[in-house]
């Protein structure tokens, strides 16, 4: 077999369940027709390193179900008794836009129950919150859910715990601050704690050290020069030669490659899918002005937009990772099927 | 220094720190595990806040006060500039200190309080060689001597605990003094930082996959 065969085979099995049940199950085919989209010369690195950064970035349903069953006892979460912690919290379902907060509770609940014999339901009054997510990545999610929350249900003085695998470090100090104003505003009491297993860097200030794709020169492209040269503020250019704070990047030069390719993707796409918003950036949707968010996390149940858009985005561009275009559809399914196969994950 | 301000500490009868790996090392600005986040960015120590605050209009030498990795490198590099310390620098400086304190207090609640609390109702000296401002200095073998700001305003801040509780102290609202800005930008309220690691053994598939009990065995899921 070649390398290339081995690590289109890789990447398929690393991503083998991603949205399993509403899609087929990746193929080497797919990923092959995915990487064709790109120059012949840079295919085989870009597989190189997709490989490489999948292994790390990739959160597949096994081991989503390790996380969270780490949750269930972390001893500096709940203490030396967990039955009793999780009969006394509240689990906030409270997430506007998108499942991952319902899905995510629907696996902690099956989880709870065998481990604890703890159902997840609704504590009055409860001790704490619990707002669980799989990824916190500009924040405003998190921030817009809490703030409707607190102006309204919550309690004058409550805990928070806001627990997810994946928290970048300027999402979580973008919301933080605003839910504490929005809790000042109101005169309630909010105390926050971030829960996290991996923390990636994705602050300006921290641009060189980042977790997340940001690109250390424009690439030498028309397109890409001109889309450049139309942004208001420029972009931030990354400083050549650190892969990240936990090594999600095997080498500056794998980095480098998948920054610059889909970035020139990413543009390219924009001119071909003019029903993209202005949001959505070439390197993944992000508010601010920027070349994109950048984000490489994955997780079996979808592909966040905050990842570039050579990623998820279709037609005429084909994706790596499909994005769920029905949330309601694609819930139904996964409680459907947690529910009819039985969830063995104890 | 005004001679009111001066006071005298019995050594046997109070808190004294000198050096940071001292019992209570930990109440000195230049003690480590304390780490601070202001504006979005990391500050490794309560001095280096310090230091930094003498600079809002010259942020390179914030930067380099920020990036140095022992508080002592980071006073010792802001020293070529303080000549040109904010202008008011004399005026504002206690407050400024002040605000510190509870910065660090309000990012490192459990284990600064902690530290502040136990030192109980003794009074609370940083005992210094040559800074009878922030400090006391020995007078004889018992005594030492001296304004002893900092060791005031942890007193305070020891009270504040007690009072206010955790609550009234985990925002911190920034000073309302003029030019209160870090990386040319004004410094925001700080919130307390509340960020704490979940286990997560198998982040790296590189990594042989272990798993939570002693099996070793990968888990077995039927769901997909």
């Amino acid at each position: 077999m070649t390398e290339r065969q081995n690590l289109l085979k890789s990447i398929a099995a690393t991503t083998a369940d991603y949205r399993a049940g509403d899609l087929a199950a990746p193929t080497p085919e797919h990923v092959d027709r995915w990487v064709k989209q790109f120059n012949a010369g840079v295919q085989l690195p870009i597989l190189r390193e997709m490989d490489h950064v999948l292994k790390g970035t990739y959160f597949s349903l096994e081991k989503v179900t390790r996380f969270l069953k780490g949750v269930l006892k972390t001893e500096k979460l709940v203490g030396s008794d967990p039955s009793k912690f999780w009969r006394s919290v509240h689990f906030l379902d409270i997430q506007g836009g998108g499942n991952s907060q319902r899905e995510m509770l629907a696996i902690f609940g099956q989880l709870l129950e065998k481990a604890c014999g703890v159902e997840i339901k609704q504590c009055e009054p409860p001790e704490s919150f619990i707002y669980l997510d799989d990824a916190i990545f500009t924040g405003n999610r998190v921030l817009r859910d809490l703030q409707t929350w607190i102006q309204s249900d919550a309690p004058a003085k409550s805990k928070v715990h806001v627990v997810s695998i994946v928290l970048h470090s300027g999402g979580q100090y973008y919301a933080s601050g605003r839910i504490q104003s929005a809790a000042k505003s109101v005169g309630k009491s909010i105390e926050v704690t971030w829960w996290r297993a991996m923390k990636l860097e994705d602050r300006r200030t921290y641009t060189n050290s980042s977790d997340v794709l940001r690109p250390a020169s424009i690439p030498d492209m028309l397109e890409v020069k001109q889309y450049v040269e139309a942004m208001a503020y420029k972009p931030n250019l990354r400083t050549p030669g650190n892969v990240g704070s936990i090594s999600l990047f095997s080498c500056e030069e794998g980095r480098n490659l998948l920054e610059q390719e889909f970035l020139k993707a990413g543009v390219k796409i924009r001119q071909t899918c003019p029903n993209l918003g202005v949001t959505q950036r070439p390197l993944g949707h992000i508010t601010l002005e920027t070349l994109g968010f950048g984000s490489l996390i994955v997780t079996f149940r979808n592909c966040p937009n905050n990842a570039p858009l050579a990623l998820w985005v279709g037609d005429p561009w084909y994706a790596l990772f499909p994005r769920t275009t029905n949330s309601q559809t694609s819930l139904n399914r996964f409680m459907t099927m947690l529910a009819e196969e039985g969830f063995d994950g104890i | 220094m005004a001679s009111d301000q001066n006071r005298i500490y019995e050594r046997s009868q109070s808190v004294v720190f000198l050096k940071t790996n001292d019992a209570f090392g930990g109440l000195s600005n230049m003690a480590g595990g304390f780490p601070l986040e202001v504006n979005g960015l990391h500050i490794r120590t309560s001095e280096a806040l310090y230091q930094v605050c003498r600079f809002p209009h010259r942020t390179e030498v914030q930067q380099l006060i920020i990036e140095q990795a022992s508080p002592m490198t980071a006073k010792m590099k802001s020293k070529p500039y303080r000549h040109d310390s904010r202008a008011d620098w004399d005026q504002v400086r206690v407050m400024i200190m002040r605000w510190c304190l509870r910065v660090k207090l309000a990012q490192n609640w459990n284990s600064f309080s902690e530290l502040i609390l136990k030192t109980g109702e003794r009074p609370i000296v940083e005992e210094s060689r040559k800074d009878d401002f922030w400090g006391a200095k020995p007078k004889d073998e018992k005594t030492l001597a001296g304004a002893n700001i900092l060791g005031r305003l942890l007193m305070e801040l020891r009270e504040a605990v007690r009072l206010g509780g955790q609550e009234s102290l985990l925002l911190v609202e920034p000073l309302a003094i003029k030019d209160f800005l870090l990386d040319g930008r004004p410094i925001e309220t700080v919130i307390a930082h509340r960020i704490e690691r979940l286990p997560f053994t198998s982040l790296d598939a590189q990594r042989p996959v272990q798993t939570d009990d002693n099996s070793q065995k990968p888990l077995q899921l039927s769901l997909f």
